[in-house]
C-alpha cells in the first residue's frame, strides 16, 4: 500500500528526515516510536503533504501512485488521513458543517453521491455513538475552545467518518487520560477490516496496549534504526530511548 | 462651467428652508448650511478624510425629490423580502417614510415610532426635548462637513421612544431605500431613538438599493460572480404609474403643495447613483439595553455616509454591529459617549470590500466616567481592488478610572491590489485603566488551510471556508436568530459554500447517542 524509500526532507533549511525507508502492506498496523526531535511528526506531515516540509530526496508510493506529487486534498481523496498532533481551531465554522463539507468533498472526488443533511446526520450519529462522544462537540465551532482530549477525539471522529485507507496518528495519545485513550483505540480498531492500514506515531508505548501493532519501528535522527514486532515497543518502554541513542552515538 | 458642490447644497438648503417647519429648525438648517459653506468639503489634507475619495461624491449634483418614492407592487414585495422577518418596520424611500409598506401595527403599549417630518409639520412647537436634540446636533457638527450637510437637508427621520422599563421583544427595523433613477437622488435622514430608564430594544438599520428595474442587486446579497447589469430598463416600463411618460415631470420643485403629490418613480430609464446620508442618535438612559445592527447593502454605485451616535447613561448596555456590504464609497461613523458609570459598550463591525469599492470606518469611544467597559472588534475582508480604512479612537478622560477598553481591527487581504489603512488611537488621561488595541492585516492562516485541505476540501473551497469563518465568528454574536441566519447564509453564498441550512436544527431534533 505505502512504500517509502530513502525519504529525505527538511524544514527551515534543517534536514529532519535522512533516508527513511518503510513499507506498509494493506491491513497492517505500524508503530513508529522515537525520542523527541527524531523526525516522527515531520514524517507524518510529509505523508499528508504539508508544504512547510520540503522533500529533498527519495520516493513515496501510495497504491502505486507517486504520493509526493499530490496536493494535500488529493491525498485525502486517495485515502490518506492524518490525525494532527495539534489540531487547529477554526472559530466561525461549526464542527458539523466542516465534517459534512469534508465528507462530501471526498465523496465527490471519488465519484460518489454527496450526502444531504438527513443522510449525513444518520452517518454522523452512528460514528458518534461508536466513539461514545457527547453531542455538544458537534454543535460547537471547529475545535474552538476544545480541551486537548476533545480535540483528539474530534480527530478520531473525522477519521471514523472519512474512513481512510491509511490513517496516520501523530501522537494522538499524548496527554490523553485512559478513557480518552480507549476511545481513540476503539476508533482505530473499528476501522481495521483487513485492508485498511494504520501508522501510529507515538512517544509512548501505552496506546499500543490497545492498538496492537504488527510492526514497530524506532526512528532516530531521521532514519529507521530498528524494526521489530509488538515486543519492541515494550522493550523501548522498559529501557527508554537511551540505549538506542547510545548504540548510535558510537 | 463645472458644478459647484457647495453652492449646489446651499441652493437645496434654501428650498428646504422654505418649506413649512418651526422657525428654530429653519435657523438650525441655515446655520448648518453656513457651516458647510465655511468648511467646504474635506480633502485628503484632512486627517479624518486622508484616504477617503470624496470627489466622486461631490462631483454629482444630487437632487432632493419632494415626492415620495413610488414602488411597483413587485418592487415593494421584492424589497420587503429583503427585510428582517418578524420585525416591526419603517421604510424610508429616498429620504421619506413610506407608510404603505411600513408595518407598525403591533407596537407594544407606550412605544412610539413616529415620522420626524410629521412631528415638525403638525406641531408648531414640538417638545423641548427634540429642540434640545437638534441644538446638540448642531453643536456636534464641529468640522464635519457631511454632518452639516445632513442637518441642513434632512427631509425626514424616525423618532422612536421606548418608555421606562419596557422591553420590546420584536426587533424594530428602519429600512433606508435608495433608488437608482434617471436623476441622482440624495436621501438625507435624521433619526432619534430614546430608550428610557430600564428599557430594552433591538434596532436594525438596513440600507438597500433599488436598481432601475426594481430588482435588487445581487452583489449585496451574495453570489459574487453575478454581474450587475444596470441597463435593463429598455423603456416601456412602469405600467402601474401612468404619470411618468409625457411632459417633463418636475420632481425638483419643492412647492408641491396641494393634494396628493405625484410620487416620483425610479422606474425610468437611466441609472444614476444615489446618496444616502443618515444620522441616527440613540439616547440610552440608565440601566437600559440596546442591541443595534446596521446592515448596509447599498447599490455598488451608491454613496453612503452615516452616523451612529450613542449617548449612554450609567449601567446601560449597548451593542452595535455595523455590517458593510455595499456602496461605491461608504463611510460608517460610530461615536459612543459613555456618560455614566458601569456602562458596557460593544462596537463591532464587518466590512466586505470588492471591485473598486471603498469602505471607511471611523469609531470614537469617549470614556468619561469610571468603571466602564468597552469592546471593539472590526473585521474586514478586502478583495480585488477594494480599499478600506479603520480609524478607531478611544479617549479615556481623567475621571474615567478603572476603564477597561479593548479594540482590534483585523483585515484579511484576498488580493495584492486590496488595501487597508488601519489607525488605532488611544488617548488616555486616567492612570488606573486597562486599554489594549491591536491591528492585524494578513492572509489566510497556512496551518488552517493545510488542515482543511488534508480533510479533502479543495484549495479554493478551503479559502472560501476560512474567509467565511473569519467573518462568521463575528456574526455568531448576532442575537436575533433570523438576522444571524440571513447574514451567515449571505456570507456562505458570497464565499461559495453550500448552505449552512438545517444541520443544527437536525442536531437538536434528533437525539444523539
Amino acid at each position: 500500500m505505502l512504500k517509502v524509500s530513502n525519504l529525505q526532507a527538511r524544514v527551515d533549511g534543517k534536514m529532519i528526515l535522512n533516508g527513511l525507508d518503510l513499507e506498509v502492506k494493506a491491513g497492517e498496523v505500524h508503530a513508529i516510536m522515537g525520542p523527541n526531535g527524531s523526525g516522527k511528526s515531520t514524517f507524518a506531515n510529509v505523508l499528508a503533504g504539508h508544504e512547510a516540509f520540503e522533500v529533498t530526496g527519495g520516493t513515496v508510493e501510495f497504491e502505486g501512485k507517486n504520493l509526493l506529487e499530490m496536493e494535500p486534498e488529493e491525498r485525502a481523496w486517495a485515502g490518506i488521513f492524518l490525525a494532527f498532533q495539534y489540531p487547529v481551531e477554526i472559530p466561525g465554522v461549526g464542527n458539523t458543517y466542516f465534517l459534512r463539507m469534508a465528507l462530501n468533498a471526498i465523496r465527490k472526488a471519488r465519484g460518489q453521491e454527496e450526502l444531504d443533511s438527513v443522510a449525513f446526520m444518520k452517518v454522523l450519529r452512528e460514528k458518534v455513538k461508536l466513539l461514545k462522544l457527547r453531542d455538544d462537540l458537534l454543535k460547537r465551532p471547529l475545535n474552538e475552545g476544545f480541551s486537548g482530549g476533545e480535540k483528539k477525539r474530534n480527530e478520531i471522529l473525522q477519521m471514523a467518518l472519512l474512513e481512510p485507507k491509511l490513517a496516520i496518528l501523530d501522537e494522538t495519545d499524548s496527554g490523553l487520560d485512559i478513557d480518552a485513550l480507549k476511545i481513540v483505540a476503539d476508533g482505530v480498531n473499528a476501522l481495521r477490516d483487513g485492508t485498511r492500514s494504520v501508522i501510529v506515531v507515538t512517544h509512548y508505548q501505552r496506546l499500543l496496549d490497545y492498538i496492537v501493532p504488527d510492526h514497530t519501528h524506532v526512528l532516530y535522527k531521521g532514519k529507521i534504526v530498528k524494526s521489530g514486532g509488538k515486543e519492541l515497543a515494550l522493550e523501548l518502554e522498559e529501557k527508554g530511548y537511551g540505549w538506542i541513542q547510545e548504540s548510535h552515538a558510537a | 462651467m463645472s458644478h459647484d458642490p457647495i453652492q449646489h447644497y446651499q441652493d437645496l438648503c434654501q428650498s428646504r428652508s422654505q418649506q413649512k417647519q418651526p422657525a428654530w429648525l429653519r435657523a438650525i438648517r441655515l446655520s448648518a448650511a453656513a457651516r458647510l459653506a465655511e468648511l467646504g468639503f474635506p480633502t485628503r489634507k484632512h486627517e479624518e478624510w486622508k484616504y477617503t475619495p470624496v470627489r466622486p461624491l461631490t462631483a454629482v449634483a444630487f437632487a432632493q425629490s419632494p415626492l415620495p418614492l413610488s414602488l411597483s407592487r413587485v418592487a415593494a414585495e421584492d424589497l420587503l423580502s429583503r427585510t428582517t422577518q418578524g420585525a416591526l418596520r419603517v421604510v424610508i424611500g429616498d429620504g421619506q417614510i413610506l407608510p404603505a409598506i411600513s408595518s407598525l401595527e403591533a407596537l407594544p403599549a407606550g412605544v412610539s415610532i413616529r415620522s420626524l417630518r410629521e412631528i415638525l409639520d403638525t406641531e408648531n412647537e414640538p417638545d423641548d426635548l427634540l429642540r434640545q436634540r437638534f441644538a446638540l446636533a448642531l453643536d456636534r457638527v464641529g468640522d464635519n462637513a457631511f454632518d452639516a450637510l445632513n442637518l441642513a437637508l434632512f427631509s425626514d427621520g424616525v423618532v422612536i421612544d421606548i418608555p421606562k422599563n419596557t422591553s420590546v421583544t420584536q426587533p424594530i427595523e428602519i429600512v433606508y431605500v435608495g433608488s437608482c433613477s434617471s436623476t441622482p437622488q440624495i436621501g438625507a435622514i435624521r433619526s432619534f431613538v430614546s430608550l428610557a430608564r430600564g428599557s430594552q430594544a433591538s434596532i436594525i438599520e438596513r440600507f438597500v438599493g433599488l436598481s432601475p428595474d426594481g430588482a435588487h442587486n445581487p452583489h449585496t446579497t451574495g453570489s459574487a460572480s453575478t454581474p450587475h447589469n444596470p441597463h435593463t430598463t429598455g423603456s416601456a416600463s412602469t405600467p402601474h404609474n401612468p404619470h411618468t411618460t409625457g411632459s417633463a415631470p418636475t420632481p425638483h420643485n419643492p412647492h408641491t403643495t396641494g393634494s396628493a403629490p405625484t410620487p416620483h418613480n425610479p422606474h425610468t430609464t437611466g441609472s444614476a447613483p444615489y446618496f444616502t446620508t443618515a444620522s441616527t442618535a440613540f439616547f440610552v438612559e440608565e440601566n437600559a439595553a440596546l442591541d443595534h445592527y446596521k446592515i448596509q447593502q447599498d447599490d455598488p454605485s451608491a454613496f453612503h455616509i452615516a452616523w451612529t451616535w450613542l449617548h449612554q447613561k450609567s449601567h446601560s448596555r449597548v451593542s452595535t454591529f455595523a455590517v458593510s456590504l455595499g456602496g461605491k464609497i461608504a463611510r460608517n461613523e460610530t461615536e459612543a459617549a459613555l456618560d455614566g458609570q458601569g456602562i458596557e459598550t460593544t462596537l463591532n463591525g464587518l466590512y466586505l470590500v470588492e471591485g473598486d469599492r471603498f469602505v471607511d470606518n471611523r469609531t470614537f469611544l469617549d470614556h468619561a466616567k469610571p468603571h466602564c467597559h468597552s469592546v471593539e472588534v472590526y473585521k474586514g475582508i478586502l478583495s480585488e481592488r477594494g480599499k478600506g480604512t479603520f480609524n478607531g479612537k478611544i479617549l479615556v478622560r481623567q475621571d474615567a478610572q478603572k476603564t477597561d477598553a479593548k479594540q482590534s481591527n483585523q483585515a484579511l487581504l484576498l488580493s495584492d491590489d486590496a488595501t487597508i489603512y488601519s489607525k488605532p488611537q488611544l488617548e488616555i488621561f486616567a492612570d488606573d485603566v486597562k486599554c489594549t488595541h491591536g491591528a492585524t492585516t494578513g492572509y489566510l492562516d497556512e496551518k488552517s488551510m493545510f488542515y482543511a485541505r488534508s480533510r479533502g476540501v479543495p484549495e479554493d473551497a478551503a479559502r472560501g471556508l476560512l474567509t467565511y469563518a473569519f467573518a462568521n465568528a463575528l456574526i455568531e454574536g448576532v442575537r436575533l436568530p433570523a438576522l444571524q441566519q440571513e447574514l451567515s447564509a449571505l456570507l456562505a453564498q458570497r464565499f461559495q459554500l453550500s448552505a449552512m441550512d438545517d444541520l443544527m436544527g437536525l442536531l437538536d431534533e434528533q437525539e444523539l447517542g
